[in-house]
């Protein structure tokens, strides 16, 4: 390890107040006026948060988990082959917001962030001044990452918005939310294990248990929804109604970021689906992966029918939220964007996404994108990527595209169907951010194929190699079967990686 | 001299501080820590994808809330000290408040630890932190006539004082860092 000389030390600590103490500053010298152009178009991302496509029948799952999402498809162009950055938030919603891979923005480690010249060039500073930029993000992770582009950002919804019960404190600190989020929240008044804070923090938590035990369930037969880990409750009803009311009144043209909690575990259904896929339907089995946690196939099944049957229940209120934006002529001069961050894995004695596997099901996410006025169905094939996103809306909106921005316009938006095109998916959860990925997991698709690297996990690293395809499920191994392309895709996964190491490389 | 003491008003029974630096001293000795060793075990995670000052930034709020804390807390034996008779509390406010705060915050560690995202919230302990408390207060008005306890807590007290030349200029000027930052 260096040492590092007093001279270096003072001059670090030089460098390092005005950041610590001014963390605004910068945002008040950019800041003008809003004068917004309303023939603009409109813009409007909504992410569901962990919405894995392999389980909505709008991509052909044989249960009805989508049937608004395939009516929002019949305006829409639906793409088949879409992937998320990475298999959980942090580098999912990264990717989408900076258009760049996780091993460039380093958004991999849990509560982790997107280094700060990556940070320069997120999708809120890139829409510029003359729209108005919203972003409200349910999820925490997503807070993570969004709260460090709030100079950016006009009107920041906090998490709790549209919720029945929020106990964040970071709300309390708009100015520095970010570093308030990952101090307060994520730390010192953390609700997962006992509170770093001995004496506020169990008096916050005895409030928080208090006033969610008198929180009305009713239409949950499993409890409300909220958040895994942080003190958020909320009812689908709220959420969808809150976001469908919401976008007729923003100032146009607007940017919005809605970045909604659901259907991240736990799966609270409504009633209205709660049950409701108890139907005999079992998936392929398939055999369990070295690197799994284990789960047994019964226990995969339940937990994907909850899913499933939450997936159903937000899909109902999505249905509400198309008829209130119909009515309200939100489609005629909006594009209107579904996607998600990552996926949701029920297979191979793994479940939910905090994994290091990079199957489909766990990265294969939704993307529909309705253009203003748009009546008919389009699909699309080719392999795209959540880094996609931020070169395509800038192209519609007619702004530059960042230079520094790995992600190409989207076919149907201005880009071409290249099946050649290589994407990449990265999770490197353990690894630091700010070194070399020695434990990783990457998958890179190009065309039909995937291959996927596994790196760092003990044992020597290893490959696999799928033709998607005619194999969709992912289980018949081609790397030692197809050795010549084996050998071409290794060698520029590995390239690619190699260069993407290079600044963090000693 | 002694009947004059006894005619001490509310005003009156309010510690000195040269009372109250000793007492707060154990109070600074039992949170900041906590905090601390948490602080040290994120530590790693937080290298992994932080920078040093944003590292910073989480101590100095670690600070400030530790700040406020300490301050409550010394609320607790101040509150007694002015409510309660003279004999009681006042006459002997270092060694019964270094033993008000040993037990209770003691017994906080011990809710704390119950405490898990993944377990159901300890309503039994809270049901019985009623009894706990007028335990722990029994305890303090038997245990501070005790002489060699209270000669050994005053010493105890005292001693921890250095601690208060680190703490207090590292909360203030957190404090300081964390207005800066929200204000600006």
């Amino acid at each position: 390890m260096s040492k590092i000389s007093r001279r270096s030390f003072l001059k670090l600590v030089g460098a390092a107040t005005p950041a610590i103490l001014f963390p605004a500053v910068t945002s008040w010298a950019e800041r003008n006026l809003n004068q917004g152009d309303a023939s603009k178009p409109n813009v409007i991302v909504l992410l569901f948060d962990a919405m894995s496509a392999r389980n909505l029948s709008v991509y052909g799952y044989p249960r009805p988990t989508s049937t608004n999402l395939e009516r929002f498809a019949d305006h829409a162009t639906v793409y088949h082959s879409h992937y998320s950055g990475g298999n959980y938030t942090i580098p999912g919603t990264a990717s989408l917001l900076t258009g760049t891979y996780p091993w460039t923005s380093r958004a991999i480690n849990y509560s982790g962030g997107v280094v700060p010249g990556v940070a320069e060039n997120n999708i809120f500073r890139a829409f510029g001044e003359d729209y108005h930029r919203l972003a409200f993000p349910q999820s925490m992770m997503a807070n993570f990452i969004v709260s460090q582009f709030k100079a950016d950002i006009d009107t920041f919804l906090p998490a709790g918005a549209f919720g029945k019960l929020d106990s964040l404190l970071s709300e309390y600190f708009p100015k520095d939310q970010n570093l308030a989020l990952r101090a307060l929240d994520d730390f010192m008044f953390k609700m997962d294990n006992k509170p770093a804070s001995m004496v506020l923090g169990p008096v916050q938590w005895s409030l928080y248990y208090r006033d969610s035990a008198r929180l009305p369930t009713e239409g949950y037969p499993r409890g409300l929804p909220h958040n895994v880990t942080y003190p958020l409750y909320f009812s689908l009803e709220d959420l969808f109604s809150g976001v469908a009311s919401l976008i007729p009144t923003l100032p146009k043209p607007f940017f919005t970021y809605l970045h909604l909690y659901p259907p991240h575990a736990p799966y609270r259904a409504s009633d209205r689906f709660d049950s409701k896929f108890i139907d005999g339907w079992w998936p392929e089995a398939k055999p369990v992966h070295r690197l799994s946690d284990g789960f047994s196939e019964s226990k995969l099944t339940s937990a994907r029918r909850s899913y499933d049957e939450y997936i159903a229940s937000l899909d109902w209120e999505f249905g509400k939220l198309l008829d209130s934006w119909e009515d309200a002529g939100v489609f005629e001069n909006s594009y209107v964007i579904i996607t998600s961050d990552h996926g949701e894995i029920f297979e191979r004695g793994e479940a939910r996404h905090t994994t290091p596997l990079l199957y489909d099901p766990v990265v294969h996410i939704p993307l529909l994108i309705s253009a203003p006025g748009q009546k008919t169905r389009r699909d699309i094939y080719a392999p795209t990527n959540a880094v996609d996103i931020l070169p395509t809306l800038m192209q519609l909106t007619g702004k530059s595209i960042p230079a520094e921005s790995e992600g190409k316009p989207l076919p149907g938006f201005g880009g071409v169907e290249d099946f050649e095109r290589s994407t990449f998916t990265v999770e490197a959860k353990r690894n630091p951010a700010f070194a070399p990925l020695k434990q990783a997991t990457v998958a890179m698709r190009k065309g039909n194929q995937k291959l996927i690297y596994y790196t760092g996990y003990g044992g020597k690293n290893s490959f696999e190699m799928y033709d998607l395809e005619k194999d969709l499920e992912e289980l018949n191994d081609l790397y030692p079967a197809r050795p010549a392309v084996a050998k071409r895709m290794r060698e520029e996964l590995l390239e690619t990686l190699l260069a993407a190491d290079k600044p963090y490389t000693k | 001299m002694h009947e004059k003491v006894l005619d001490l008003n509310f005003a009156q029974r309010i510690p000195k501080l040269e009372q109250l630096v000793p007492v707060y001293a154990v109070i600074v000795a039992m949170i900041y820590p906590w905090s601390l060793l948490r602080f040290f075990w994120r530590l790693s995670s937080w290298l992994y994808f932080s920078t040093v000052g944003e590292i910073a930034v989480i101590f100095t709020y670690m600070m400030v809330v530790n700040l406020i804390e300490t301050i409550l807390v010394l609320l607790a034996p101040v509150l007694m000290s002015v409510l309660l008779p003279q004999k009681w509390f006042y006459d002997k406010f270092i060694t019964k408040g270094s033993l008000l705060i040993l037990l209770g915050l003691g017994y906080l560690m011990y809710f704390d630890n119950h405490l898990s995202f993944a377990a159901p919230f300890p309503l039994d302990l809270v049901y019985w932190t009623p009894a706990i408390a007028a335990a722990i207060l029994a305890l303090v008005f038997l245990l501070g006539w005790i002489g060699f306890l209270g000669k050994i807590l005053n010493e105890l007290a005292n001693r921890l004082t250095i601690f208060l030349y680190i703490s207090i200029p590292v909360s203030l000027i957190s404090l300081l860092v964390v207005l800066v930052r929200n204000i600006f």
